[in-house]
């Protein structure tokens, strides 16, 4: 074959309309039950048959004290655990760069691969081994403490990708040029990292925010927090709010995924 | 003029080699030193350590008569260039000059804004203050990198082969520029390459290194006439071995008549005769097979292959070498 301009355009995939089929499906498959519960969340009857377009589940649910209550949970527990775990990932995340240590880096992979069920009852046994010196309850707390637990991992990873692709030599400049090593870290590092550190920060927010298992073994008997709250409501029966309120938090995860991969491509 | 920078029996041993072994040196004030030598003989790694970025295995560093080897590299008053420059991309050109001022020691200096003023005139950044470093080509981030050091009035300036990130037709320009600059400043260079073109034609003393090791220290010009081993010589330059003697190629001579010095004369058979502008390159082999070349002014005639010469050089141009 002699070269053509032939060769400029895309290579036809054998087959490549079923490819596009088959690609169509598995979507429909990954995400119809989301559309459905959407769907039916703007629907104006109590059952799963089409009545009209209607609003009132998400007024319902706005105006449901448990259900608020339980939101204004997860947010602080979502905001406190973020908190924590960016500030110990990022650094943790530096140390691993400065220092490649492979058990630190393995432990890290230890917590990512433990089955959440396992890592709940560990975190309760845990929790209650220290009860038992110190006076202290479960509650909002421990869910805080658990998911810094589960979240820094998440934070060493994405800040750590970003460090690998740096020029240390960037650092060393700055401590060349007479920057202490803190000021090197915080003037030139740090402001590198930024976006790194702001995708991490909601990878963790969302992590946390959407946590159930591990949630429901250290929350204690009076907080409840948001999954907790929407898990007891569908369990008494099919609930309107419950899809309402669902695509609420569909829509708040997906903006801030969005959100933090535009700042990790940056 | 003193001793700006002096080395001594400095030592920096990795488990699996010593990238520098006992390297004793002396830098005077305002000069252009080079360290030159093959890739991996531990020239990058002595900038580390007087830049304080590394910590010697051995031996000290003094730094106008005081030890600095332990020090932090900010409690240094020397800077680096680095090879790829390391420019801060989140920082302007103006903020990147002006880094070094705000975190020196004792505070910004009182003629800080004359200091960089003075500079961006010099280097001709002017109209790029306000730029983002990757908005610059090659030889303007060079230009900043050398700015943002010589702002702080470096004891000695610290140079990773500054050349080698730029494209030769640039690198020769560039190399003027450099040599001007540091004439201009007065500043000491210590300058790092492994082209030893670079370093006969910049510096005012060189350091050969070879393996970690002192190879040799001279000016160019006895580096080049007079080095101390074979290695030297060839990496100064192309020798040619007649007999074992070794002579550089612009010295080896050819004639058809057999010439008046009758004690190093050789007959040999010319291969390739090539016009390169400014000299004539001959390529010739000995009766006994070594091959050699000579460099003859381009006024000289030229040889046809295959003809027999004499080859022949003078006796002050043979290059002595220990045994
Ligand atoms: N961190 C390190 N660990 C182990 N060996 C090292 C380390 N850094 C440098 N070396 C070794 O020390 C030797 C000297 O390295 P150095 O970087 O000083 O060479 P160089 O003269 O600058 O070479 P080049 O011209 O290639 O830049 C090399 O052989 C290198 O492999
Ligand atoms: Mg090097």
């Amino acid at each position: 074959m002699s070269a053509s301009p032939d060769l400029e355009q895309h290579p036809r995939i054998p087959g490549g309309r079923w490819l596009s089929t088959y690609a169509v499906l598995a979507y429909l498959f990954l995400h119809l039950p989301l559309l459905i519960l959407m769907v039916f969340s703007v629907n104006a009857s109590r059952f799963t048959v089409w009545e009209g377009f209607s609003l009132r589940w998400y007024a319902e649910a706005l105006h449901d004290q448990e259900l608020m209550e339980s939101t204004l949970n997860s947010l602080i527990v979502a905001i406190a655990a973020t908190g924590f775990a960016t500030v110990v990932g990022t650094l943790c995340a530096y140390a691993l760069w400065k220092r490649a240590s492979r058990w630190i880096a393995a432990g890290l992979a230890l917590s990512l691969v433990t089955p959440e069920i396992v890592m709940g009852i560990s975190l309760l046994a845990f929790f209650q081994w220290v009860f038992r010196h110190f006076d202290f309850r479960l509650g909002l707390h421990t869910i805080v403490l658990a998911h810094v637990m589960f979240s820094v991992v998440y934070v060493v990873t994405v800040v750590l990708a970003r460090l690998r692709t740096m020029d240390p030599s960037l650092e060393e400049a700055a401590l060349d040029l007479g920057a202490t090593d803190w000021q090197a870290f915080r003037r030139v590092t740090l402001p590198l990292l930024a976006p790194a550190i702001g995708a991490a920060a909601l990878l963790a927010f969302i992590i946390s925010f959407d946590d159930y298992v591990i949630t429901s073994m250290v929350a204690g008997v009076d907080s409840q927090t948001l999954p907790m709250a929407l898990y007891a409501m569908a369990r008494r029966g099919v609930n309107p709010v419950v899809n309402a309120i669902s695509t609420l938090v569909v829509g708040l995860v997906g903006t801030l995924i969005l959100v933090s991969e535009r700042l990790r491509a940056r | 003029m003193g001793e700006v920078l002096e080395l001594r029996e400095l030592s920096r041993h990795y488990p699996a080699q010593r990238a520098l072994d006992e390297l004793s040196l002396n830098v005077s004030e305002g000069e252009f030193f080079s360290l030159l030598g093959p890739s991996g003989c531990g020239k990058t790694t002595t900038l580390r350590l007087v830049a304080g970025l590394e910590a010697p295995t051995s031996g000290r560093i003094l730094l106008r008569g005081e030890a600095i080897e332990h020090r932090r590299p900010h409690d240094r008053n020397v800077s680096t260039v680095f090879q790829n420059y390391a420019l801060f991309p989140h920082l302007t050109v103006r903020e990147n000059i002006e880094f070094g001022l705000r975190h020196r020691h004792g505070g910004r200096p009182v003629d800080a804004d004359k200091r960089i003023v003075e500079l961006v005139e010099m280097l001709q950044l002017g109209d790029k203050l306000d730029r983002a470093p990757e908005q610059l080509s090659g030889g303007e981030r060079q230009r900043v990198a050398l700015a943002r050091s010589l702002v702080l009035h470096p004891d000695v300036l610290l140079l990773d082969e500054p050349l080698s990130a730029l494209d030769p037709n640039l690198r020769k320009q560039v190399r003027d520029e450099l040599k001007a600059l540091q004439r201009r400043v007065g500043i000491t260079f210590l300058f790092v390459t492994h082209d030893q073109e670079e370093a006969l034609y910049l510096s005012d003393r060189i350091a050969l290194l070879n393996a970690g090791r002192l190879e040799q220290l001279g000016t160019p010009q006895e580096i080049y006439q007079h080095p101390c081993s074979r290695f030297a010589a060839s990496f100064l330059g192309r020798v040619n071995w007649l007999n074992g003697t070794g002579i550089r190629p612009e010295a080896t001579l050819l004639s058809r008549d057999q010439p008046a010095n009758s004690e190093r004369v050789y007959d040999s058979v010319v291969q390739r005769c090539v016009f390169l502008g400014n000299h004539l390159h001959v390529e010739a082999e000995l009766s006994g097979g070594e091959h050699f070349i000579a460099e003859l002014p381009c006024n000289s005639e030229g040889f046809q292959a295959g003809e027999r010469v004499h080859v022949w050089w003078r006796a002050e141009d043979e290059l002595l070498l220990p045994i």
